[in-house]
């Protein structure tokens, strides 16, 4: 077994997470390897005497009352948790049922007056179009060509009033 | 049973484990006894949402991580000063003596510890004090498996090599 291999396993062979016969393996290699020896001896003390570092010890009363504080700290930050959540979703559902009628809304007039040639209102609500017949494709009224046209050569304001008047 | 007589089973079962871990992480009781009563507050408030227990205890251990990383990196805003101080105190000690000859390595093991990464540091406690499986730390830390085998191994070769270092191993295993 090579060095490099046995290093990669140094650790699982300390957990005992290594089957019987790599364990052999392991073994047998450590009994010929000085190197591999000198470094498992040392991270298994290592790991050993790292598990021997204390903790604090509590009694079971300490216990109790700390948990008693942590369940009177709960109910009440258990219900402002709920009711915000309750009331941040309602919001956001309204705000966005509402989002969707007014952008329904909208479409929906618009078609309806294309098809017509009435006054329909664009997403900009304050302003509002006029269209001049049914069959009209020109989302202009036949007074905002004519201020059109003045800004027009003559040739081309008499092309679009032909198309006007047809 | 009851929501709060399994509560009480689960604190029962786990205030020890979370407060060792919480301890070994932050290294003083006070910040460790804050961060066991916030981590079994947020469990408590979420209980309904966890049905499988398996899948509670490893984000209760992972709540508890991710405030102690919180508490390391506040003590570290505060003390960066004092700790830098430390360190040119202990590099003096180590040049003057060159070989620090102690009796009690868990107390240098421990400094070590405490000089670790966050990081390092967690997985190193799951690992050695809590004997979690590499799957269930990787869950816990939000890592690949892998990642936290190399990671486990990296620590210990660097606890390893800085004890060396010090002259503490050598001391030991000539002992031995």
């Amino acid at each position: 077994m090579l060095c490099k291999k046995f290093e990669e396993k140094i650790v699982d062979l300390i957990f005992g997470e290594v089957g019987e016969e790599e364990e052999k393996q392991l073994l047998s290699h450590i009994e010929n390897c000085e190197k591999c020896r000198n470094k498992y001896n040392e991270i298994k003390m290592i790991i050993e005497e790292s598990k021997k570092i204390e903790v604090p010890v509590f009694t079971s009363e300490w216990w109790d009352e700390k948990k008693e504080v942590i369940l009177e700290r709960v109910p009440q930050g258990r219900k402002n948790f709920r009711i915000k959540k309750k009331v941040v979703f309602s919001l956001v559902s309204l705000l966005f049922i509402f989002s969707l009628s007014i952008f329904f809304f909208i479409n929906h007039n618009e078609n309806i007056a294309k098809k017509k040639g009435t006054t329909y209102y664009t997403f900009n609500v304050l302003s509002s179009t006029t269209i001049s017949s049914p069959d009209s494709i020109l989302p202009f009224s036949e007074d905002e060509i004519l201020k059109m046209a003045d800004y027009m050569k003559d040739s081309d304001a008499e092309e679009v009033l032909k198309i006007i008047l047809k | 049973m009851e929501k709060k007589e399994k509560f009480d089973k689960f604190y029962r079962e786990y205030r020890e484990k979370l407060y060792s871990v919480a301890f070994r992480m932050v290294g003083n009781q006070e910040d460790a006894i804050d961060i066991v009563q916030e981590s079994f507050t947020k469990a408590f408030q979420k209980w309904d949402s966890f049905r499988g227990e398996a899948k509670f205890y490893t984000w209760i251990y992972r709540i508890v991580i991710n405030l102690s990383y919180d508490y390391i990196r506040r003590r570290k805003k505060i003390k960066t000063g004092e700790i830098e101080e430390n360190v040119v105190r202990i590099k003096e000690k180590i040049e003057s003596d060159k070989m620090v000859i102690l009796k009690d390595i868990k107390k240098e093991i421990q400094k070590e510890i405490e000089n670790l990464t966050p990081k390092q540091k967690s997985i190193f406690i799951l690992k050695t004090y809590e004997e979690l499986p590499y799957k269930e730390i990787a869950r816990i830390v939000k890592s690949k498996e892998g990642t936290v085998k190399a990671t486990y191994f990296q620590t210990v070769e660097k606890l390893r090599r800085n004890l060396k270092n010090k002259g503490v191993l050598k001391n030991v295993m000539q002992e031995i």
